[in-house]
């Protein structure tokens, strides 16, 4: 069976995840595999230090978010402050599934010539919402890492081994969390 | 009983055919209809070909279109040529009802924009999740998933997505895997909404609204469809 929500490249092919066929648990081992496929190669890089990968200047995107996931690993903020930021990246995710590289102050409207193919904005995004999830069980962050993930899947191909090493981190723990989530949750 | 304030604007969906055939059944007969479509034709299409559908739940009758059931009820009923709720047609017709309150059942992705807020009109809508726990989209997969049950509010719409005034609320038991949830289930519990919050008003004569507790509130968004596959495979 397809899994069918990662094309050539969900940055220019935006998924529409509405009213998804059901599949039963076909549909699960198609999309294990897709994971699967990308982890079972091993990736090495320079930056396997979160905090010199954090230290990258990106643009001010990466940099909010490296800083909130630098204090996700510290524990020095409070988790319902660092929420209330990143739940306004969720709902810009979800309704664009985009990240931009720049947005205005206070707002998540881009910038006029903001990018959108910083990759490694989706990368630390979707640790943050492993992370996340993993404290607060909010279902809203398991599922924007979902389609994270699925759009990170399309492009992995042009992402560099630092990229695919984080990625190879996300996507394990990725699967862990959904067959645990599964197992809890058959009947 | 004849709804002289209501009027029901319906797009060509099972939650409309759950809709008129609840309201039918307990005899609440809105005093128009409004079937928004581009497409005549289709009105009279029923949706028997609808994958996964268990037959063996007779929850509302999906081989009926909302056209017999209107035509067989008598119910008043006309066409607008168009499915979007927001287009300067719907506007104009709207504004020139002299029913009060618009038991609103659109197509999907269409949310109310400003201008139909500044009428002198109530939007009745049944949100299937219990609210501020739930709003979003596709939230009776997450409730599902969280608490194994499912749940549907009246409320009426404003401003913000899913923010509105509570009318009632009301809880369901998770239903058998093999039912649909999407054209089926989730429907069917709008209805029977739909109908508390009419008994409601019969009653009290006039709609009790509460305002929405935000501090439990959490919003969602279209459900993954691995989530969606753990929900179903979980009943």
């Amino acid at each position: 069976m397809d899994y069918k929500y990662i094309t050539k490249n969900n940055l220019e092919n935006k998924q529409n995840y509405m009213y998804s066929d059901y599949n039963g648990k076909d549909f699960l081992y198609a999309y294990i595999e897709t994971r699967e496929k990308f982890i079972n190669i091993k990736y090495n890089c320079l930056y396997k230090d979160l905090n010199k990968y954090c230290k990258q200047e990106l643009g001010d995107t990466f940099s909010e978010l490296a800083q909130l996931l630098i204090n996700i690993e510290n524990n020095d903020k409070d988790i319902n402050e660092v929420c209330i930021i990143i739940d306004k990246y969720v709902k810009s995710f979800e309704v664009k599934k985009l990240l931009f590289s720049q947005y205005l102050q206070g707002t998540m409207k881009s910038v006029d010539g903001a990018e959108y193919t910083i990759y490694d904005n989706y990368i630390i995004f979707a640790l943050i919402l492993i992370k996340l999830y993993g404290k607060t069980k909010r279902l809203k962050y398991l599922n924007c890492v979902l389609k994270v993930d699925d759009t990170l899947l399309s492009i992995n191909e042009i992402l560099n081994m630092q990229q695919k090493y984080y990625l190879n981190v996300i996507l394990n723990k990725e699967l862990e969390i959904i067959n645990n989530l599964y197992e809890e949750k058959r009947r | 009983m004849l709804l002289k304030n209501f009027v029901f604007l319906a797009a060509v969906t099972t939650r409309s055919q759950a809709y008129i055939q609840a309201m039918v059944k307990n005899n609440y007969i809105p005093s128009l209809c409004i079937i928004m479509t581009d497409n005549v034709e289709n009105v009279s299409y029923n949706l028997k070909g609808l994958q996964n559908m268990d037959s063996t739940y007779q929850l509302f009758n999906l081989n009926e279109s909302i056209l017999e059931t209107l035509q067989k009820s008598n119910i008043n009923y006309e066409f607008i040529d168009s499915i979007d709720i927001n287009s300067d047609i719907i506007k104009r017709k709207l504004s020139n009802l002299k029913q009060e309150y618009i038991i609103y059942s659109g197509y999907g992705g269409y949310i109310l924009k400003e201008h139909l807020f500044e009428m002198d009109k109530k939007f009745i809508h049944i949100h299937a999740g219990i609210l501020p726990q739930y709003r979003g989209s596709t939230t009776a997969y997450y409730s599902i998933l969280k608490e194994r049950m499912l749940g549907a509010t009246a409320i009426f719409l404003s401003k913000g997505i899913d923010e509105g005034d509570i009318i009632t609320s009301k809880e369901f038991p998770i239903p058998n895997k093999n039912c649909n949830i999407d054209y089926l289930y989730e429907p069917y519990i709008r209805s029977q909404v739909l109908i508390k919050a009419i008994d409601l008003y019969i009653k009290d004569g006039e709609f009790i609204i509460n305002q929405q507790n935000c501090i439990d509130a959490e919003t969602y968004f279209i459900i993954h469809p691995v989530l969606k596959h753990i929900s179903i495979l979980s009943l």
